[in-house]
């Protein structure tokens, strides 16, 4: 059975009924909103979904202290080898930031290293700063357009933990020329 | 070759663990790398036996059914977190501690071999790579002088451990054989060489170079034996009817090592109460003559037993204080008494020297000495 996770909203925000099944997937009708019932706001990454990866899969998963709590992972940082750009397959290790603060929202993703200068990959952004790390100049990832629908669509913690590690990683060993950053 | 079904166990978590049907001349290596439970991140993992060694470079055939996967006791995945002294960078460990890995920066992900060097809660580690080449030219390594010969043995993250031999170079070994130091990997005429960077790692005026010790097992079972030796032996003394003036030898028994009793000559101050004692049993009864046993503290005017040493003009006494440093006092043999009797047991007397130092006088033998005959 489908988990009544939507809900049928009027203009003011009024709760009229559970979506139904049809309703989950289906368009509005006019004056009506789906929105979830429930939406985990603010909520960041929590330990345990982070150990049971840095054990497992991704041994250099080392979370922000800045950003992190006991229980909760704001921000982390993880190796992953990637290719240098379309034109140059050869592997280097890009050191990859995310910001968990919303995980329940698709977390922002940025590259420390290598510098801006000696990235050549084409869905790599241009150095900026960003109110997340003011103090240095980091490039943004870009993820691609569909992925924060794939990421919505997850139904755990654990899954979108896992999916936004394997895109990311996906992404950088497969440069798309389609959607070029710089 | 066939094919063999091996499963693999993910050591971090046991509930994850997978089998493949792999070519039995394949690496176990290479069948982990089809078993998908690689690190996605390019950290290292081992195949490891039940005792931690890497089971990687071996052939499938060989390998046990069940492979454990994990990582060896001495290397670790890590990031660079803090500038320590140029040019190490600090790395918090997962068991306590910290290490210090020079030639890295500050936020790289690096595998490193942790060394045996560690001070204060600190050890150090090298960096290697995990590519076809595990080190490249400038890298730095963290690595002992060789103790002798010219050649140190570098971690090979192949075989999981240190076997890659490179030449030290440095243009006087001999005189910092032992030193930690930093080395930088150069290619000299297409091999690598480890080159001692002195400017990193500066060599302290005092050092000295040590010599690879040359019975090092042998010294072992001696050092154990003469703490053995020197344990002391609970003994009694005869019933004490007179002492006479300046006597220090008495008649007793002592308990053996092995358990049992032996009569025994015992030297030394008599204890304030009672006729029981601890002292050092010097040498164990015979079939014509009693044990030996010295009291451990002396003055001057007493006797003791001892070894005429083979060559020297010393010999060496229990010290109470300190069981495992023994006190070296010089001995003279009074005139009269023969000096062939070397390797043999005397009878000695504590004295003093003209410059108030003391000294042991060989006076005899327990045989024919004058205050053994009680």
């Amino acid at each position: 059975m489908q988990e009544e996770t939507h809900g049928i909203y009027d203009g003011n925000g009024n709760l009229l009924r559970i979506a139904t099944e049809d309703e989950q997937t289906g368009q509005g009708t006019l004056g009506e909103y789906k929105a979830p019932l429930r939406v985990s706001a603010g909520a960041s990454l929590s330990k345990t979904t982070f150990n049971s990866f840095k054990l497992t899969y991704y041994p250099s998963l080392n979370h922000v202290n800045e950003h992190s709590s006991s229980t909760t992972i704001g921000a982390f940082v993880v190796n992953v080898p990637g290719v240098v750009s379309s034109s140059d397959q050869s592997q280097v290790n890009y050191q990859i930031l995310v910001d968990s603060r919303s995980f329940a929202d698709t977390p922002y993703v940025f590259v420390l290293s290598p510098e801006c200068e000696n990235i050549l990959h084409e869905n790599i952004f241009a150095k900026g700063r960003f109110s997340f790390l003011p103090q240095k100049e980091i490039c943004p990832l870009c993820l691609g357009v569909g992925f924060p629908a794939a990421f919505g669509n997850c139904q755990s913690e654990k899954e979108k933990l896992g999916l936004l590690l394997h895109h990311i990683a996906d992404v950088l060993n497969n440069p798309n020329l389609d959607d070029s950053a710089r | 070759m066939g094919l063999r079904e091996v499963e693999f166990i993910l050591g971090s978590n046991e509930t994850i663990s997978t089998r493949v049907l792999v070519d039995e001349s394949s690496t176990v290596f290479e069948a982990m790398a089809q078993s998908g439970l690689l690190p996605r991140d390019g950290s290292l993992r081992y195949a490891i036996d039940a005792r931690g060694n890497s089971l990687n470079h071996q052939t499938i055939q060989n390998a046990p059914n069940k492979i454990r996967m994990g990582m060896l006791k001495n290397i670790e995945s890590i990031w660079g977190e803090a500038n320590g002294k140029k040019p190490f960078v600090s790395s918090e460990r997962l068991s306590g501690g910290y290490l210090l890995i020079p030639g890295i920066e500050v936020g790289e992900y690096a595998n490193v071999f942790v060394t045996k060097r560690e001070q204060n809660g600190f050890w150090y580690a090298y960096r290697f790579r995990t590519g076809n080449v595990s080190y490249l030219d400038g890298d730095l390594v963290f690595a002992r002088a060789p103790l002798e010969g010219n050649n140190i043995l570098l971690f090979n993250p192949k075989t999981g451990q240190e076997c890659i031999r490179v030449p030290y170079h440095h243009p006087a070994l001999d005189l910092i054989r032992g030193f930690w130091g930093c080395c930088e990997i150069q290619t000299v005429a297409g091999n690598k060489i480890a080159v001692f960077r002195p400017d990193l790692t500066p060599v302290p005026n005092g050092f000295k170079p040590q010599n690879k010790p040359q019975t090092k097992p042998q010294n072992k079972p001696q050092n154990s034996n003469s703490a053995k030796k020197n344990k002391l032996v609970p003994c009694k003394l005869k019933k004490l009817t007179s002492v006479q003036t300046g006597q220090s030898i008495f008649k007793g028994s002592v308990r053996q090592p092995a358990g049992g009793w032996q009569r025994a000559l015992i030297t030394g101050l008599l204890p304030k109460k009672g006729t029981t004692c601890d002292g050092v049993l010097v040498r164990f009864a015979r079939k014509n003559s009693p044990a030996l046993v010295n009291l451990p503290r002396y003055h001057d005017g007493q006797y003791i037993f001892m070894k005429l040493p083979e060559t020297g003009d010393s010999t060496k006494v229990y010290n109470i204080d300190h069981p495992h440093s023994p006190i070296k006092i010089p001995f003279v043999i009074q005139p009269g008494f023969s000096i062939d009797r070397k390797g043999q047991w005397v009878v000695a007397k504590f004295a003093r020297n003209a410059a108030n130092k003391r000294i042991l006088i060989v006076e005899g033998s327990p045989k024919d000495h004058q205050h053994c005959q009680i």
